[in-house]
């Protein structure tokens, strides 16, 4: 049995499948640790997880869009990130003594401090941000992001030479797609493509189900966890969904997930709930409007459900063109839909089956893909070569 | 209508502002108003929240109106991350107009040629 130490983002969307991989690994006999926040992570990994904790700070620029998020994502997050938590991630190797880092991609911490002990570690991709090498046509960018490897690299200590991808494990590197999703981009023998990584989570709300109709048919409206950091912008979506809901009482209940407030009087064919027990309401769901994060994107698609997606920032746009192209889907401008283009799209994928039949089929794909049940596999034969 | 302005690079510019805004119109799907807020230094993705697809088919756009030579992606290519994010609209009628193919009328004559040869 091995020992495994998670190096994570004290984000939502990430936390929760690197719990999935986690907790089978437990399921299997192994030892499973944390680095990261404590009060992130406990409410989302459970009471009996061992957590070596590191202080939690606010970090600025997750609002940004477009390249102007990279910049904020590398210069705001990455780099501080890997700074801050790097004395943690070291006092935990010395004290687990894991025999694999599972590191998320952007906590380079975790890469680092592997590297320094000479220990194997697997990179987890819980976006696809890099996975999909959006800036393989803007060498100057990649020369960019190349850059702050090196300047972390160097805060670390490690010896001076050619810096390797902290990105990607040169071991393993599990991510959370499948390849009806990436379509034909190709990976090397090492990438594990085991699609979303689900698992159950800590029941953390209550929902009316006698509320849903058997005779309507039903919408989720959600804009993911990274809201929060897009109040404004979201603010404005949901108005724009309102509105473009309001005239469908008569076929379709809608969920949006979203503060009280965003949407004042809804009419009575729109709950709108701060949290949902999501993976449970996802078995009645005919369709899903989203930013296009992956997790939710994969989780939809895990029940075969189509989406439409307004894709703000990170990796978000590219999830939107590979559900497209999967035929799952419809994408819409987040800045610009306007409620009539917003409910055709809607409509055309609840109405036309080829998108159901194509999010059927990327279901099917993530079942041969194994999910964290493939990823804990792949993750012992690491431990154990 | 033919009298030869005396700033001819500076109609020309002029005009390709113009085309431009009107290309950027059409594939953001925006509206009159918008295109009247837009000036030669709104900025791409700052401003203008130009998508990616939505960059894609304005450099679509300008190769039809200004011929191959005016290559929007390899252009952007060239870029770091800071001038990409700062990029203007003007940015991009200045490189319009300093393209190797010249001037955009002689381009339209050009591309007359060449539906003539089809």
């Amino acid at each position: 049995m091995s020992r495994f130490l998670f190096i994570t983002l004290p984000l939502t969307g990430h936390i929760y499948p690197a719990s999935a991989l986690a907790q089978m690994l437990a399921q299997d006999g192994h030892e499973v640790a944390w680095v990261g926040s404590e009060a992130r992570l406990r409410p989302l990994i459970g009471p009996g997880a061992t957590v070596y904790g590191t202080r939690l700070r606010p970090y600025r620029g997750l609002a940004d869009t477009g390249l102007t998020s990279v910049k904020s994502l590398w210069d705001d997050f990455v780099v501080p990130y890997t700074r801050f938590t790097l004395p943690a991630v070291d006092q935990a190797v010395q004290d687990y003594h894991p025999d694999v880092l599972v590191v998320d991609q952007h906590a380079l911490a975790g890469a680092l401090v592997a590297e320094r002990y000479g220990l194997r570690w697997a990179t987890m991709c819980s976006s696809s941000m890099e996975l999909a090498r959006p800036f393989a046509k803007l060498p100057k960018i990649e020369a960019w992001i190349r850059g702050h490897l090196a300047t972390v690299w160097a805060l670390a200590g490690l010896p001076d030479g050619e810096v390797p991808d902290l990105r990607f494990s040169p071991y393993l590197v599990v991510a959370l797609t499948s390849r009806a999703l990436t379509g034909e981009l190709s990976f090397p023998d090492h990438y594990a493509l085991v699609g979303p990584a689900l698992s159950a989570r800590p029941a953390r709300a209550d929902f009316p189900w006698d509320w849903l109709a058997p005779d309507r048919q039903h919408v989720l409206v959600t804009v993911g966890t990274m809201a929060e950091n897009n109040a404004t912008d979201s603010t404005d979506f949901y108005g724009r969904a309102a509105a473009a809901l309001a005239p469908l009482g008569d076929r379709v209940q809608a969920v949006v997930i979203a503060p009280p407030d965003a949407i004042p009087a809804p009419p009575p064919h729109v709950l709108v709930a701060p949290r949902v027990p999501l993976l449970e309401l996802m078995q009645h769901l005919d369709a899903v409007v989203c930013h296009g994060g992956l997790n939710t994107v994969c989780e939809s698609l895990s029940y075969g459900i189509p989406l439409v997606i307004a894709p703000l920032t990170r990796d978000q746009p590219i999830n939107a063109e590979q559900v497209v192209a999967a035929g799952a889907g419809l994408r819409v401008s987040f800045s610009r839909v306007t409620p009539d283009q917003l409910r055709a799209a809607l409509t055309t994928v609840l109405d036309v089956p080829a998108y159901r039949a194509a999010a059927g089929r990327v279901r099917d794909s993530f079942a041969a893909a194994g999910g964290a049940r493939a990823a804990a596999r792949r993750l012992a034969q690491l431990a154990a070569g | 209508m033919t009298a030869v302005p005396a700033d001819r690079a500076g109609l020309d510019r002029e005009r390709v502002l113009g085309e431009l805004i009107g290309m950027l119109a059409v594939v953001t799907g925006e509206d009159q108003r918008w295109a009247a807020r837009v000036t030669a230094a709104s900025r791409l993705e700052g401003d203008l929240r130009l998508e990616s697809v939505e960059l894609a088919a304005l450099g679509e756009r300008l190769r039809q109106a200004y011929g191959d030579s005016v290559d929007l992606a390899a252009f952007v290519a060239e870029l770091d991350i800071y001038q990409i994010v700062g990029l203007t609209v003007g940015d991009l009628v200045a490189y319009v107009c300093a393209s190797p193919a010249g001037s955009p009328a002689e381009m339209r004559g050009m591309r007359g040629m060449r539906g003539m040869q089809a």
